[in-house]
């Protein structure tokens, strides 16, 4: 097991290294690139927003209630807007994009190689890496900052619906201190972590894909660990690159 | 044009190629025959550079494609076709757009002219009229076909057919050999071509190589084939089996 993640760590740092090599000495294929753009960015519009929106809303909902008891209802704002743009806001938009995107490259990628479609292009002088790798990886690297941002966004706007006109917190108070207590580098530091979670989760889906078993079964456990081990390693990662960030940019 | 030497190749600790030596003339058409699973299409990747061996070369025109890496392989590559077992189109492109993607990649042709190129083989297929639909609604002899017009277009010099006719009705076969044994008249294409099919080896091969347990058994005409009394060749021409699986 041990020699098995060793090895899948090495493999996915070469095919890092390719991507980024084809990045820089390659023409980008715009048509292939855009096509994953909206697939990846505007399709997945929908369950951010959802994501986002509801967990703003259920996180200020539960803050409130005991809040409110300690008279400090107004404290709601500045608690839930901080942990949207550090924590909830890139870790379930990961998650989210984890299993329908990783997911979806893998079990695209590893239907491909078995039905021969990789080596006929490989057979057509295109290399899959510059036509179908590189403008997946672009598109979930460049979309997963901006649905983070969208995400933080809806679960704030969510926040106040829940607190101000339902749960009748003073609107004035609550937006004053969510702006005093809320700082620019708590969204620097979401949309950094977001940068990092796309690049795992293209970096895993790619990875499964490229290196499915034979069969429907290989497709299948392709699509499952895409998802799984993307997740994972988002959910590890956040914790250590919380604190690393927390050092770089001090509350 | 192409020389084997001494391949090597052994896939999940099984040995597929045991030490294959091949020449293929440049301009013939080449089949080469042996046993299901005995590493026919095995060998064919290799002559592609798809696959890597594990020792021995595989040299064309005077390089040698297992030193090159993936990139150095691409102008080889655009010298070459290749028609898939199972004709390997890329499912999220129409029948068109598959067969015009050679030229869209390689070539820098207008539009209309790669439209042109694209109607002209898809009449030579006998598609015609079925470029606009997409290769889950195709059957597998319209796919095959397709993956011959696709691989044909860019006019390589070099064709490689990995079972062409296998699971087609013996008319296809037929027309498919046909189809076959045309390009490689017309445009004077070297072609290798991976068979079970007797009836089609005979009938496009000049020369005939059977791989048997992993090493090149034999190298003939289709004549001294139909004429040999070795007992491999033999059984496997007339289709007798000794038992082996019962």
């Amino acid at each position: 097991m041990v020699l098995g993640m060793v090895r899948s760590t090495g493999e996915v740092c070469f095919l890092f290294l390719d991507i980024v090599r084809t990045l820089f000495t390659r023409p980008l294929r715009w048509r292939q690139f855009l096509r994953q753009m909206y697939f990846v960015g505007l399709r997945s519009q929908t369950i951010i927003l959802v994501t986002g929106g509801f967990s703003g809303a259920v996180f200020t909902a539960q803050t409130l209630f005991r809040f409110r008891e300690l008279g400090m209802a107004t404290a709601t704002g500045p608690v839930v807007a901080v942990a949207m743009c550090r924590e909830l806001g890139p870790v379930l938009c990961a998650l989210m994009l984890a299993g329908r995107v990783g997911s979806s490259i893998a079990a695209e990628l590893s239907t491909m190689r078995l039905t021969e479609q990789l080596d006929a292009l490989r057979a057509l002088a295109v290399p899959p890496v510059e036509y179908l790798l590189l403008p997946r990886f672009l598109a979930v690297v460049l979309s997963t900052p901006l649905l983070v941002a969208l995400s933080m966004a809806i679960g704030i706007a969510a926040s106040w619906i829940v607190a101000v006109p339902i749960m009748e917190v003073d609107g004035a108070y609550y937006i004053s201190h969510m702006t005093q207590y809320m700082e620019p580098k708590d969204v620097g530091i979401g949309l950094i972590k977001a940068c990092i979670f796309g690049l795992i989760i293209a970096l895993v889906g790619i990875h499964k894909g490229l290196n499915a078993g034979q069969g429907a079964e290989g497709v299948g456990q392709a699509t499952t660990n895409a998802a799984v081990h993307a997740s994972l390693i988002v959910l590890i990662s956040n914790f250590f690159f919380s604190f690393l960030l927390n050092a770089i940019f001090p509350a | 044009m192409i020389q084997v030497k001494g391949l090597y190749k052994s896939i999940a600790g099984q040995e597929i190629l045991r030490g294959v030596d091949l020449e293929v003339r440049t301009g013939e058409t080449l089949v080469v025959i042996g046993r299901s699973g005995g590493g026919k299409s095995v060998l064919l990747k290799h002559l592609l550079g798809l696959m890597e061996p594990d020792a021995g070369e595989v040299w064309y025109d005077g390089t040698n494609l297992t030193a090159l890496n993936e990139r150095e392989m691409i102008p080889l590559r655009r010298e070459m076709g290749m028609v898939f077992q199972n004709g390997a189109l890329f499912d999220s492109m129409t029948v068109s757009e598959n067969i015009a993607f050679p030229l869209v990649e390689r070539e820098c042709l207008l539009a209309d002219e790669v439209d042109q190129r694209v109607a002209r083989a898809l009449e030579i297929v006998g598609l015609s009229g079925h470029g606009e639909k997409m290769p889950s609604s195709l059957s597998g002899g319209m796919k095959k076909r397709a993956a011959l017009a696709r691989a044909a277009i860019g006019r390589p010099r070099i064709m490689f057919y990995d079972e062409p006719t296998a699971g087609l009705d013996p008319i296809l076969s037929d027309s498919i050999s046909k189809l076959i044994a045309r390009l490689s008249k017309e445009l004077s294409m070297t072609a290798i071509v991976v068979t079970h099919d007797m009836a089609s080896a005979c009938q496009i091969a000049d020369r005939i190589a059977m791989l048997h347990e992993g090493k090149i058994y034999a190298l003939l005409t289709p004549a001294e084939l139909q004429a040999s009394t070795d007992p491999v060749l033999h059984d496997f021409l007339h289709g007798i089996s000794k038992g082996e699986i019962l």
